[in-house]
């Protein structure tokens, strides 16, 4: 039932992260996106550093 | 074996944040008045919350390590290492609690920052935890671990004042949704999604705790048989 709204906002996203940031993207889709995107991009980021540390720590012995 | 449940407990922690990412956006009733971008709230609650919880881990490990440092120093340096992986967890969630909030103030309020209590007492919490690395990173006084905890102290403050903040001031930060009295609360609907990503959050920043904990106790090792090392060669030398 949700499918739609959520497809639309994947759309949006998906438009707003190729460049075209046109006004009919509404803002609450691209920050809703922009959101979620950001959280995964800094934990990931975080957790990918402490793997590559420790591969590196692993390498030192 | 350890290291195996440790793993097995981040991909745990997935599964819980996949099942309640998809409770979130594809389930949960799309809120009222601001329509979806609210669902950001299902990821920004739990990382805030996570990042008022870890100070206290941060600040719990810090006293241990002023308490032990002289009289048990391979102890210190055990709760040394989880103070400086709380400290990073902490500010990984305060830093996503802060973007993740000002993209939801910017579509719902229409503007990216106000300085109100929260959030100013908020980004204070941040700025700690800033100087808490800047302190333990470039450092020389000898004093380094000792002045890292005296920050963890003055975190370990500020975070009644976060919590509190919504409910002493009347603040632009929307009103305690939890534990805030009769008008608190989210729709029964919603909570699933919210309990599932806040499981999955928590369970993810005790993971990303232990795996940077592990990391810091290798350095430890590490540090500690170079300067072995360096000890016996200069006494060979001297001999």
């Amino acid at each position: 039932m949700m499918m739609t709204p959520i497809a639309m906002i994947l759309l949006d996203g998906m438009q707003a992260a190729s460049g075209d940031l046109s006004p009919d993207t509404p803002l609450e889709h691209r920050h809703l996106i922009l959101a979620y995107a950001a959280v995964i991009l800094i934990q990931a980021g975080y957790a990918g550093w402490v793997v590559l540390q420790r591969l590196r720590l692993k390498q030192h012995k | 074996m350890m290291k195996k449940l440790l793993w097995l407990w981040g991909a745990a922690s997935v599964a819980a944040l996949v099942w309640g990412t998809r409770l979130a956006l594809f389930v949960a009733p799309t809120e009222a008045t601001m329509g979806n971008v609210q669902r950001i709230f299902y990821w920004h609650v739990p990382s805030a919350i996570m990042g008022l919880i870890f100070p206290y881990v941060n600040f719990i490990a810090a006293l241990v390590y002023l308490g032990l440092r002289r009289k048990k120093p391979a102890g210190a340096l055990k709760a040394d290492a989880l103070a400086l992986a709380a400290a990073e967890v902490t500010l990984v969630f305060v830093s996503i609690g802060l973007i993740t909030g000002m993209l939801w103030g910017r579509a719902s309020w229409g503007i990216w920052w106000t300085w109100d209590e929260r959030l100013t007492t908020y980004l204070l919490l941040w700025l700690l935890y800033v100087s808490y690395m800047l302190v333990r990173r470039f450092s020389s006084t000898g004093q380094t671990h000792t002045l890292a905890a005296v920050i963890s102290v003055f975190a370990a403050i500020d975070v009644p004042v976060v919590y509190m903040s919504i409910r002493w001031w009347r603040t632009q930060h929307p009103s305690p949704v939890f534990f805030g009295g009769k008008d608190s609360g989210i729709d029964p609907s919603m909570m699933p999604a919210f309990l599932w990503c806040l499981l999955g959050w928590a369970m993810w920043g005790v993971f990303l705790l232990c795996l940077r904990y592990g990391l810091e106790r290798r350095r430890q090792t590490i540090a500690y048989n170079t300067a072995l090392r360096a000890v016996e060669v200069g006494l060979e030398g001297n001999a």
